[in-house]
C-alpha cells in the first residue's frame, strides 16, 4: 500500500524497486469518473423514462462500467524509478508507459467532496503539449501524492528532495471578503443560468410560452399593464425594475459561483515552483515551474476600479488543453482579485522583470480612434436598420445610443491603448471600461506576425503580434494601428529577441 | 497510407515519381548560386538578417492556373443550379440576376486566387521561415527556426499529379500554431522542411 511507505523520497540510487498500487477504494473513483459523462443521461433516463427497458439498459451499462473500474484500479501499478516514472495499466490490453521526470512540467491534483471524505486525491502528471496527461493516478492518499510531488520537485529543480516538503507561508491567501467582491465584479453566474436553460430545453421541461404567460400574469397583477397598451414611461420603469432585479440575482449567483471556485484560494512560491489551491467543494491544486510562465495578464473592470481591485493571471505552457482545461485545473490565476499593490507584489515574485506599469508606453497611430469608431459604427447601424421593422421610430433612439456608446468606446480605447517594448519584454494594454494589460518576455515568442488590412494600408499602419504558447484568451499580445515603419522596426526587435535554438 | 503518397513524400533524391523534373527552379538543388543572396524581405539594415543570404520560394508555376480553375468551379456550379431552377420555375429575371451574380462572384474569386498565388512568397532565412501572403488582408508570418516543433508535407490527388505540395509548420504558438503554405513545388516544400529541421545540409544553422 502506498500509505505504508514512509521516507522522504528516493531511498536507493536506482529509484524504488517496489511497484505501488492505488488506494483500495480507487475503483469507486474510477467509477465516478467514468460515470460522470453518463451521469446526466442516466439520471434523466431513470427519472423521465416511461418504459422499463431503457432503465434496464442503463443499469446493465452501469454494471459493466463498475466491473471495468474494479479491474482497472486493481491492476494499476506505478513505480518511481531513478529518471522516470513507469505506469502499467489496462484491463484487457495492458500498456506500460515510461515518463521521464524531465518531461513532466505540471502536477495537478483534483479533490472532490468524495476525495476529501476519504483523504485521497487524483494526481495528474502533465507534459508540455499533448492531448492528455502523461499519467493519471486515480486515486492515491494525500500523503503519497505529496511524496511523489516532493520527488518530482527535487528532480525538476535539482534541489534536495526533503526541502520542498513544507509549502511555508503563501504569497497570497484570498479572504472571504475578496471572494464576495470577486463575485460582484464578475458575471460567472451567467454560466449557471446558461447551463440551467440548456438542461431545461434538453428535456423539454420548459416552454417559452409559459414564460410569456408568467410575464403577462405578473403584468396584470402589477396594474393594467399589458405589452400592447402600456405607455412608454410605465414600460421604462417596469423594464428598469426588471433589469435591476435580474442584475441583483445574477450578482448573488455570481458570488455563489465565486465561492465554489475560489474559496480559500492560496498561492505559494516554493523556490522555482508556483502552486495554487482553491475551491469550496472540489479542491483544485495546480503547480508549475516559474520559468514556464509564458505571459502575464492584468485586468480591471469599471466596477473593480470602483472597489480598488485588479486581477492577475498567467499562461503556462505546460498542461492539457481542451476538455480538461477547466477553471482551476491549470495554474492560471495568480491574484483572482486584489488591490493593485497586491497584484504588483505577486507579479514581482512570479515574473520579476515583467513589471507592467513602469514602462515607456508608446501610443498608437492617431487615426486609431476614428477607425475604431467606424468599425463599431457599421455593424450597429446595420443592426438598427434591421430592427426598424420591429421597433419603428424607437430604432432611431437605439441607433443614437449605440453610436454614442461606440464613440465613447473608441475614444476611451484610443486614449488607453498602447504598447511598450524594451530589451527583454513586450507589453500591451487596451480597453475602455474594462482594461487589460498583458506582457511577455521576447524570448517567449513563438511566432511573429505582421498584418495589414486594406484600411491599414490606406492609413500606413500595421498590426504586430507576438504569439506565445498556452494563451488561454483575453487581450492578445499585439500592437494594432502602428505606423508601418515603426511596425517593421518592432518586428525586427521581436525577431532578434527570440533565442536561436 | 497509399504507397504512392508515401513515395511522393519521401525526401528522396530520385525525382522519378514527380512528373515535373525541374530541379533548376529550386534554389536548393544544383543551381544554387543563381538564387542565393536574393534581397531579403526586409529593407536592408532593418532586420538582423538583412545581410545574410535568404532563399526565396514562390508557388509552383502551374498553381495560379490551377487555383484559377478551382475557384471557378464552386460559384459557377452554384450559379448554374440557381439559374436553372429559377428559370424552370418561371422567374426569368431572377434567373438572369442569379447568373450575373454568379458570374461576378466567379470573376472575383478567380482574380483573387490568381493574385493570391502570385503574391505568395516563402523565405528561408538563417534564423527561420518567413511567409508573406494575402491580397487584401496581408500577413507576414515569421517562424523562428528554434520554435519549429514539426513539419508536414502533404499532397492531395491533384497535387500529386502536378507535383504541388502543402507545407505545414507546427509551433507551440496559441493562435498561429500551424502555418500552412499551399501550392508549393514539392521539391521546394521538401527542401524547406529538411532545411528547417537541419537535415541534408550540415551547415544549416
Amino acid at each position: 500500500m502506498p500509505s505504508d511507505a514512509a521516507g522522504p523520497g528516493l531511498d536507493a540510487p536506482g529509484g524504488e524497486a517496489a511497484e505501488r498500487r492505488l488506494h483500495p477504494l480507487s475503483w469507486l473513483f474510477v467509477l465516478v469518473t467514468q460515470l460522470r459523462q453518463m451521469l446526466i443521461p442516466l439520471v434523466a433516463l431513470l427519472l423521465f423514462s416511461r418504459g422499463d427497458r431503457w432503465e434496464l439498459l442503463g443499469l446493465v451499462s452501469a454494471g459493466l462500467i463498475a466491473l471495468y473500474a474494479f479491474f482497472y484500479s486493481i491492476g494499476f501499478r506505478y513505480r518511481l524509478g531513478r529518471d522516470e516514472i513507469s505506469v502499467r495499466e489496462g484491463v484487457l490490453g495492458r500498456t506500460e508507459r515510461h515518463v521521464p521526470y524531465a518531461r513532466i512540467q505540471n502536477i495537478v491534483q483534483e479533490r472532490h467532496v468524495l476525495h476529501r471524505l476519504f483523504g485521497v486525491t487524483e494526481l495528474r502528471l502533465e507534459s508540455a503539449g499533448g492531448a492528455r496527461p502523461e499519467a493519471v493516478m486515480n486515486v492515491i492518499t494525500v500523503g503519497e501524492a505529496a511524496r511523489i510531488e516532493a520527488i518530482l520537485r527535487g528532480r525538476d529543480t535539482g534541489l534536495d528532495a526533503g526541502a520542498a516538503a513544507a509549502p511555508g507561508i503563501p504569497l497570497l491567501a484570498l479572504s472571504p471578503g475578496e471572494v464576495v467582491r470577486l463575485g460582484l465584479v464578475t458575471n460567472r453566474g451567467l454560466v449557471v443560468v446558461g447551463a440551467a436553460f440548456a438542461l431545461l430545453t434538453q428535456f423539454d421541461l420548459w416552454d417559452p410560452r409559459a414564460l410569456v404567460r408568467a410575464g403577462r400574469g405578473v403584468g396584470t397583477r402589477i396594474g393594467t399593464w399589458t405589452p400592447a397598451a402600456a405607455s412608454p414611461p410605465e414600460t421604462a420603469v417596469l423594464a428598469a425594475a426588471g433589469v435591476i432585479v435580474l442584475v441583483a440575482l445574477l450578482k448573488v449567483l455570481s458570488v455563489a459561483v465565486a465561492f465554489v471556485g475560489f474559496n480559500g484560494f492560496r498561492l505559494w512560491r516554493d523556490g522555482e515552483r508556483l502552486r495554487t489551491e482553491s475551491g469550496l467543494l472540489t479542491r483544485h491544486t495546480a503547480s508549475a515551474r516559474r520559468d514556464k510562465v509564458q505571459r502575464i495578464r492584468l485586468g480591471e473592470s469599471w466596477l473593480s476600479r470602483r472597489l480598488g481591485r485588479q486581477w492577475l493571471s498567467c499562461d503556462v505552457a505546460a498542461g492539457v488543453q481542451g476538455q480538461d482545461a477547466a477553471e482551476g485545473t491549470r495554474l492560471r490565476w495568480l491574484v483572482p482579485l486584489g488591490t493593485p499593490d497586491t497584484a504588483a507584489r505577486v507579479l514581482a515574485e512570479v515574473a520579476p522583470g515583467l513589471d507592467i506599469h513602469a514602462r515607456h508606453w508608446r501610443r498608437l497611430h492617431p487615426g486609431a480612434r476614428r477607425r475604431r469608431f467606424v468599425a463599431a459604427l457599421v455593424p450597429w447601424t446595420l443592426a438598427s436598420a434591421a430592427s426598424a421593422a420591429l421597433l419603428g421610430r424607437w430604432a432611431l433612439l437605439a441607433w443614437a445610443v449605440a453610436v454614442s456608446w461606440a464613440w465613447f468606446g473608441a475614444r476611451g480605447w484610443a486614449r488607453f491603448a498602447a504598447y511598450a517594448i524594451d530589451e527583454e519584454t513586450l507589453a500591451v494594454r487596451a480597453g475602455w471600461h474594462r482594461r487589460e494589460w498583458t506582457a511577455a518576455r521576447l524570448a517567449r515568442g513563438q511566432v511573429v506576425v505582421l498584418r495589414e488590412s486594406p484600411f491599414d494600408r490606406r492609413h500606413g499602419t500595421a498590426n504586430v503580434e507576438l504569439d506565445t504558447a498556452g494563451a488561454g484568451g483575453g487581450l492578445r499580445l499585439e500592437a494594432p494601428y502602428v505606423p508601418v515603419d515603426e511596425a517593421r522596426a518592432l518586428v525586427a526587435r521581436l525577431r532578434a529577441g527570440i533565442p536561436a535554438a | 497510407m497509399n504507397p504512392d503518397t508515401e513515395r511522393a513524400l519521401e525526401p528522396a533524391d530520385d525525382q522519378a515519381t514527380a512528373p515535373r523534373k525541374d530541379a533548376a527552379r529550386s534554389p536548393l538543388d544544383g543551381a544554387r548560386g543563381d538564387r542565393e543572396a536574393v534581397e531579403g524581405p526586409e529593407p536592408a539594415g532593418r532586420g538582423p538578417t538583412a545581410e545574410t543570404a535568404t532563399l526565396e520560394f514562390r508557388v509552383h508555376p502551374l498553381v495560379p492556373r490551377l487555383w484559377f480553375w478551382q475557384s471557378l468551379v464552386f460559384p459557377s456550379a452554384l450559379g448554374a443550379v440557381a439559374a436553372t431552377s429559377l428559370l424552370a420555375a418561371g422567374h426569368a429575371a431572377l434567373g438572369a440576376l442569379a447568373m450575373a451574380a454568379a458570374g461576378a462572384a466567379a470573376w472575383a474569386a478567380t482574380r483573387h486566387a490568381r493574385a493570391y498565388a502570385e503574391r505568395l512568397r516563402l523565405y528561408l532565412l538563417p534564423d527561420g521561415l518567413l511567409v508573406r501572403r494575402g491580397v487584401w488582408w496581408r500577413a507576414e508570418i515569421f517562424v523562428p527556426r528554434a520554435r519549429v516543433q514539426h513539419t508536414d508535407v502533404s499532397q492531395g490527388p491533384l497535387g500529386r499529379h502536378f507535383g504541388v505540395a502543402t507545407l505545414k509548420v507546427f509551433t507551440a504558438a496559441s493562435h498561429a500554431g500551424v502555418i500552412s503554405v499551399e501550392g508549393l513545388d514539392r521539391t521546394d516544400a521538401v527542401a524547406v522542411r529538411d532545411r528547417l529541421l537541419g537535415r541534408g545540409d550540415p551547415d544549416a544553422v
